[in-house]
């Protein structure tokens, strides 16, 4: 039920309100002071009203500044993540290479000493006796 | 509309007692309600220019007086329940020794200052400005929903301290 869209006879507490809130006067001399407060402004000179702006402004400029300060520590945080990303990465490169070298290094080694091996008699003599009886 | 010296004077002598209301209302100090109501035409002033009819004045200054009143409580953390008694005796004063709302109406101007700044936000507007609901939510800035909600608990609030004031006022 929407009592307050229908209309409906107000109560003994609303109609109370309704008396308790009628309008006062404003203390006199009101009107006075607000056009004194108006003429003020009005004769106030250009530049302080500019600096008053200015001033008022202050906390926006604050909140800007933050925002930027937030912002450009973020970017930084960012790039310096970026960077390291990188790092690791040209490390994991160089490490990859080097890997390869050795494992080069290492199948040559190999290379030789079979060579060595399958040369010596007690190679020889294993050579005779896998290769197929003709 | 122009807004030379003496067309401005008009202006403020015309709604002074709306907007000072409000504030009063709002705040329950007679010294931060003149300060309010005197920042709201200074505002006034300014943005003059820009309105484009009295009714568009007469609802900006509504408006504007709600928010500047919600926005000194705020600023000044009055406590509205803790000035109002002195805001009674002096409200009562300029009202003409009380004669026209008498007792029962000091009485609920009391309980009045009891609901959340929300509530009574509402309470002002729907009962002393005589808006309804929908014009309160274009004034507040609240939806439909809210305004009807903090009316019924406002009142609900009034209601159930109503009842203590009435028998208390009825046995002293």
């Amino acid at each position: 039920m929407d009592r307050f869209a229908k209309q409906e006879e107000p109560d003994q507490v609303e109609q109370g309100l309704q008396r308790a809130l009628q309008h006062v006067d404003a203390p006199d001399g009101f009107t006075d002071r607000v056009m004194q407060r108006v003429q003020q402004r009005a004769q106030q000179h250009p530049l302080r009203r500019a600096a008053v702006s200015v001033h008022r402004s202050a906390a926006w400029w604050s909140a800007i500044a933050a925002a930027l300060l937030l912002s450009a520590a973020g970017s930084a945080l960012h790039t310096h993540r970026l960077h390291m990303l990188q790092l690791n990465q040209a490390q994991a490169t160089q490490m990859e290479a080097q890997m390869d070298i050795a494992m080069q290094l290492t199948g040559h080694a190999l290379d030789q000493a079979t060579d060595s091996v399958e040369r010596s008699p007690a190679g020889r003599y294993t050579k005779f006796l896998n290769e197929p009886q003709k | 509309m122009t807004s030379t010296d003496q067309d401005f004077r008009g202006l403020v002598q015309q709604h002074s007692s709306m907007v000072f209301s409000v504030a009063l209302r709002l705040v329950g100090d007679r010294g931060l309600a003149e300060e309010v109501a005197q920042d709201v035409f200074l505002e006034l002033h300014h943005w003059l220019p820009r309105l484009e009819s009295a009714d568009h004045v007469r609802n900006w200054l509504r408006r504007v007086a709600t928010h500047r009143s919600t926005d000194a409580l705020r600023r000044r953390r009055v406590r509205p329940e803790g000035a109002a008694d002195e805001w009674d005796e002096q409200h009562d004063h300029a009202r003409n020794d009380g004669a026209e709302a008498g007792a029962m109406g000091v009485a609920v101007e009391r309980m009045l200052m009891s609901p959340p700044i929300a509530q009574r936000t509402v309470l002002v507007l729907r009962y002393g400005e005589d808006l309804s609901p929908d014009e309160i939510a274009v004034v507040t800035g609240d939806s439909l929903a809210t305004v009807k909600s903090h009316l019924q608990r406002g009142l609900q609030l009034l209601r159930r301290k109503g009842t203590v004031v009435l028998k208390e006022f009825v046995r002293g």
